[in-house]
């Protein structure tokens, strides 16, 4: 038998036992009833000038909702949300897969100082956003925070970190950074456990620096996990909703306006449900993208390896 | 057989979506052209409603409980039953989610851009011929009737708690009160130094506005003319706008003025790094607060501008919402009375700080005894007259959203014409689209 038929044998086991259905039936119920459906749900809303009263006021309205999303002269403009959003998950990923590499790398061995620091260095992601957003926005308030304060050490002028259109999205990613690097980092001190110590000794003897042992040696060993790290980063940061509602509620100006964020806006706030659908139905089908990509990146890489 | 999940799963998505794009032509459609007339009700029959409500801080719980248990007293047939919110955006999300499902409350507290929505999803009680029964509707305050009017000039809502602006400050840094905007600016730039900046304030930002585009709104009336016209057209380039806009960035210029999140002016007052603060008169207790006896909280009414005394009216009313039984829309319409009373009003005024709706409270002994300790809330009560509250129309949040974005710009370095000309354009796309 070949390995492509034993392969769709074994895909087709499940459904040739009716017990397998039934095994799986309250899970897929579950999810039909809160995830199929409703996204089902929100492309059918998305059709429609929705009133979220009264249902039997809404009319269909075709594909117009769509054709909003190419109006530019809108404020903001489905363009310049997704530059936001792009900008921020660009910064997330790359800033956050550096940072939490080097962080990995510079806490891998597992003494007990290096243990207390990881711990430290996670504690920050399973904190509550809300609660640690509002400690942040002491730390940006421009007349008593504590990022000024350190300007003043330098004798530097206050910045109005989240007021101004120049530092405020800037700020976000100072915190998000913050907050998600710790789970990020475990997943590469995770992934450095797992490769071959050999190759990097066999390395250091034929006069390898630290350096090149990282770029041709270790790095090369990590890639799945990169790959993992970044698609989960960039799904992650186009969901990123909380520290935006709190710290900036999207402006100044529509300047950390995301394209999360914009959907939230204009469906539960400005109440157009059938606009925000759209843009619901955007964000999940980049999401989806996203997701098989990453699939897809994996399956090569193990059929590689 | 591999296909055979994937086609039902399909069979099933193409079933919801169906319903999705079916759903509003299969429901029912009913509507009414004459204002309804407010049912007798069946004083014998015992029956329940709903209040729907975001007073859930401070003194404000225990007062409407005090109002409920006193309405039993009178009524005990009716069941007032409270539905608390912990704030005016989970108010507004709670009445529609219920309302959407079908299940609204009887009354709830509302803002006039709120009450505008659900008249247009045709989900309220409209209250002409209520008002027209009532002995109450000649006693409310001009600015109070006003208020309870949508832009069909048709009733939708019965007051419940008003507020208009005024002035707080610290009697340490400030000896007098300024009576005019001129004044203010120079008390401001006189008492601001290296850890003092006379006034703090938060427009908000473009997701909505904050009480820095309310001080705006005021500044705007005073100065000439107001930021929305009467239909609910936003005028952000008007000469009160510009004059407006150009004396908060002059107040910036001269070290008199910061932009801050989140109260900025009652945490700047209370920490002595503030001298004033324009906020409503339902911020009383809460600077008092802030203040915690440090120094003498002072208390004045809005300085005058070249045109007028400019001021925002704030708080909620009260909107009834369609129910088929005729005797719990006859217990709300009672309890809504009640609420509006005069003596009512003025317990709740003293108890609260809100402003009393009805004119005959101010001869109530709560109030006078109140107005005796705090005589400034008799001159407050009276702008209640003059004051202008955000246009009851869909789009006004999301227009004023875009002046605060303006606001902020301008106040940090940007051109005070170009970005009022940007908030307008914006504004009336989001008026051209919501319209």
């Amino acid at each position: 038998m070949t390995s492509t038929a034993a392969s769709r044998r074994h895909r087709r086991r499940p459904l040739n036992s009716a017990w397998g259905y039934v095994l799986v039936a309250p899970a897929m119920l579950v999810f039909a009833v809160f995830s199929i459906g409703p996204t089902v749900f929100a492309f059918g809303i998305s059709l429609f000038d929705w009133n979220y009263l009264n249902a039997a006021k809404s009319t269909f309205v075709g594909l117009e909702n769509y054709l909003r999303l190419a109006d530019l002269d809108r404020d903001p403009s489905f363009l310049q949300t997704m530059g936001v959003s792009l900008y921020f998950v660009g910064a997330m990923v790359i800033g956050g897969t550096v940072m939490s590499l080097a962080l990995a790398m510079l806490m891998r061995r597992a003494t007990k100082l290096m243990l207390a620091a990881r711990a430290s260095v996670f504690l920050a992601h399973v904190t509550p956003i809300v609660a640690t957003s509002l400690v942040w926005i002491w730390i940006y308030n421009p007349r008593f925070g504590l990022a000024n304060g350190v300007l003043h050490l330098f004798g530097m002028d206050s910045l109005d970190w989240l007021g101004s259109r120049s530092t405020a999205m800037i700020s976000i990613i100072v915190y998000t950074l913050w907050h998600e690097v710790g789970f990020t980092m475990i997943i590469f001190v995770g992934g450095l456990a797992t490769i071959s110590g050999e190759l990097s000794e066999a390395a250091r003897v034929d006069g390898a620096t630290g350096l090149k042992e990282f770029w041709y040696i270790t790095l090369p060993q990590l890639t799945g996990y990169v790959i993992f790290v970044v698609v989960i980063g960039s799904i992650a940061s186009l969901h990123a909703f909380t520290q935006f509602f709190m710290l900036t509620g999207g402006g100044p100006d529509h300047a950390t306006a995301t394209l999360g964020y914009q959907l939230y806006q204009q469906a539960f706030v400005f109440r157009k449900t059938g606009y925000g659908a759209a843009l619901a139905v955007v964000l999940f089908t980049i999401c989806a993208v996203l997701s098989l990509s990453q699939l897809r990146l994996s399956r090569r890489l193990n059929r590689t390896d | 057989m591999s296909t055979f999940p994937r086609r039902k799963v399909l069979t099933a998505a193409g079933t919801l979506g169906a319903l999705a794009v079916t759903a509003p032509t299969l429901a029912s459609c009913a509507g009414e052209d004459t204002p309804p007339a407010p049912p007798a009700g069946d004083t014998t029959t015992p029956v329940t409603i709903t209040f729907m409500h975001s007073m859930a801080s401070g003194a404000l719980k225990p007062a409407l409980e005090a109002i409920v248990e006193a309405f039993r007293d009178e009524q005990p047939h009716i069941t007032v039953e409270l539905i608390e919110q912990p704030n005016y955006g989970q108010l507004r999300a709670q009445i529609e989610a219920q309302t959407a499902a079908g299940e609204p409350p009887t009354i709830a507290q509302v803002y006039g851009d709120w009450a505008a929505s659900y008249a247009d999803a045709g989900v309220l009680v409209n209250l002409d011929q209520y008002a027209a029964e009532s002995d109450q509707w000649d006693k409310f305050f001009t600015g109070v009737q006003n208020d309870l009017k949508l832009t069909d000039g048709s009733i939708w809502m019965w007051p419940f708690n008003k507020s208009v602006m005024v002035q707080y400050y610290n009697t340490e840094m400030v000896t007098e009160a300024p009576t005019t905007w001129e004044e203010f600016a120079t008390i401001a730039e006189e008492v601001s130094d290296d850890t003092v900046i006379a006034l703090s304030i938060d427009p908000g930002d473009a997701s909505g506005p904050a009480g820095g585009t309310q001080l705006f709104e005021a500044l705007a009336e005073a100065f000439g003319d107001g930021v929305f016209a009467e239909d609910g057209s936003p005028d952000f380039t008007g000469e009160g706008s510009v004059r407006a806009l150009e004396y908060l960035v002059d107040l910036k210029n001269k070290g008199a003025l910061a932009l801050g999140k989140d109260y900025p002016g009652q945490q700047a007052l209370g920490s002595q790094t503030g001298a004033l603060d324009v906020s409503t008169v339902a911020s009383y207790q809460y600077n008092l607060q802030a203040v915690d006896g440090k120094f003498e909280l002072g208390v004045a009414t809005m300085p005058k501008g070249p045109a007028k005394v400019g001021n925002i009216m704030a708080g909620t009313n009260i909107a009834l919402f369609d129910n088929d039984d005729d005797n719990v829309v006859a217990a709300a319409w009672t309890f809504m009375q009640f609420l509006a009373s005069a003596e009512q009003q003025a317990q709740w005024s003293a108890a609260t700080g809100y402003l009393p709706v009805h004119s005959d409270a101010l001869n109530e002994p709560a109030f006078t005894d109140y107005v005796a300790d705090t005589p400034w809330v008799a001159d407050a009560t009276e702008q209640l007259n003059e004051s202008q509250s955000l246009p009851p129309v869909a789009w006004a949040q999301e227009c004023s959203g875009k002046l605060a974005a303006a606001i902020t710009e301008a106040v940090n370095g940007g051109d005070v014409m170009a970005a009022l000309t940007k908030a307008q354009e914006a504004a009336l796309k989001v008026q051209q689209e919501s319209a």
